[in-house]
């Protein structure tokens, strides 16, 4: 019985071997690769410079954090629930996006987003949504859509995974602070009514970002948030250059914030034409 | 009873058919390629997180096997894009570039982040990576790579 089938197995392993030398060589393809040529090449990525704190300032920078911490919790508390939550923030950039994005359309230095989502699990999740971008005079530059885990970007027609988890109405500052309390100051403003945290973010050594003209050394972030605890109004970064000065990179503000049962008529419309 | 022959004769035409498979699998995709039977080639990107702030699109053009000197070697054009919820809220295009008389060529592109309430946000590289060795014609191999940036 074993030698009925010793040809066939002879013939495999003869002709796996030979098939092989044979596809390779016709294609001047040497089995193996030189170990001596670098395939990748390995880039180090920059480093933040962690101030140290003296321990007399620990426990002041813990409490900054606490209040920063609190002041989201509060905003999350009031809009990220089941519902919809409707937000329109404005950002302005000192550097322009590169070229069209499709179709004659580039991206403005100064946009407005609004985006409704749809959340559940108490505002940890979206399901449903539908972020426009526009330009200052209202116009839709584009508008994507969320349906079943992916974004379809209607003005694109294309399409993107999204991420299934909820908004973070701060910007993710709050999580940044916690990373570098040592690092965090408050200044009150009362004429404007409002509370600033600054954040610096110092890097070892300075990098090229695409687009700008000198290296960063690093960034610092200006949160400003409400007096009266009802959250984030405005967030400035600036880039720290190599000579120490700082020049405002970008300002984001919140103009609209509010979660409600029901979204317009519009937006109905549009989550249902996706779902077609 | 069938003879030795024939089973050693069906025998070699199971393993060709084997081997071509082989070969198609092994060198199919969009981010690889046989230069005119001389090499191997590949584009590569990575999509990188650097920190809160920023992050990097890396960008590689390979010749692997075997590993060859080409007269030019990197990209024909490179676009690196930011996306907020689908929509791109940021894209810069390196300007061509390639070198010569190497083997392997590589570029980063550093990219600061723009804001993004919903933190669904995802960075992209794409790319047409450009292969030349004379007396050979260039070589055009598109790839690309996208990660989500928290």
């Amino acid at each position: 019985m074993k030698k009925k089938f010793l040809p066939f197995v002879l013939g495999f392993v003869l002709l796996l071997t030979l098939g092989g030398i044979v596809l390779l060589s016709g294609l001047n393809w040497p089995v193996s690769v030189s170990a001596s040529e670098p395939l990748t090449e390995t880039v180090m990525l920059p480093t933040v410079i962690v101030p140290t704190t003296a321990p007399e300032k620990v426990e002041e920078a813990d409490k900054l954090l606490q209040e920063i911490q609190s002041q989201v919790e509060g905003t999350n508390k009031k809009y990220l629930k089941n519902g919809w939550l409707h937000v329109v923030y404005q950002t302005k950039n000192s550097v322009a996006s590169d070229g069209t994005i499709g179709d004659g359309i580039s991206i403005p230095t100064e946009y407005i987003m609004e985006d409704w989502y749809l959340l559940e699990d108490d505002g940890a999740t979206k399901t449903s949504a539908v972020s426009f971008m526009r330009d200052t005079a209202g116009n839709i530059v584009q508008y994507s859509v969320l349906y079943k885990g992916k974004w379809y970007n209607k003005t694109l027609n294309d399409i993107t995974d999204a991420s299934p988890f909820g908004p973070k109405i701060d910007f993710g500052f709050a999580n940044r602070a916690a990373e570098m309390p040592q690092s965090i100051n408050k200044q009150e403003l009362k004429t404007e009514n409002l509370v600033l945290y600054t954040l610096p973010i110092q890097l070892a050594a300075p990098i090229q970002l695409e687009g700008y003209d000198q290296p960063t050394q690093g960034t610092v972030e200006k949160a400003y948030f409400h007096a009266d605890g009802s959250g984030l109004f405005k967030l400035e970064t600036y880039m720290i250059l190599p000579d120490g000065n700082q020049v405002l990179d970008s300002v984001t503000t919140i103009l609209v914030l509010d979660n409600l049962e029901t979204p317009p008529d519009e937006i109905v419309k549009i989550l249902e034409e996706v779902q077609q | 009873m069938k003879t030795f022959a024939y089973k050693f004769f069906v025998g070699m035409i199971v393993i060709l058919l084997m081997n071509l498979v082989q070969a198609v699998v092994v060198f199919a995709g969009p981010a690889s390629a046989a230069y005119y039977g001389i090499t191997y080639v590949e584009g590569v990107h990575t999509v990188t997180n650097i920190n809160s702030q920023y992050w990097v699109a890396k960008l590689w053009s390979k010749t692997k096997v075997p590993v060859t000197t080409m007269d030019d070697i990197g990209y024909s054009w490179w676009t690196v894009r930011e996306r907020c919820n689908g929509n791109i809220t940021k894209s810069v295009q390196p300007p061509p570039h390639v070198l010569h008389g190497t083997s392997l060529y590589y570029a980063s592109s550093q990219v600061a982040k723009q804001s993004c309430i919903s933190g669904d946000r995802q960075g992209s590289s794409m790319a047409n990576h450009d292969f030349y060795k004379w007396p050979k014609s260039h070589m055009y191999l598109y790839a690309d790579e996208a990660q989500f940036l928290p």
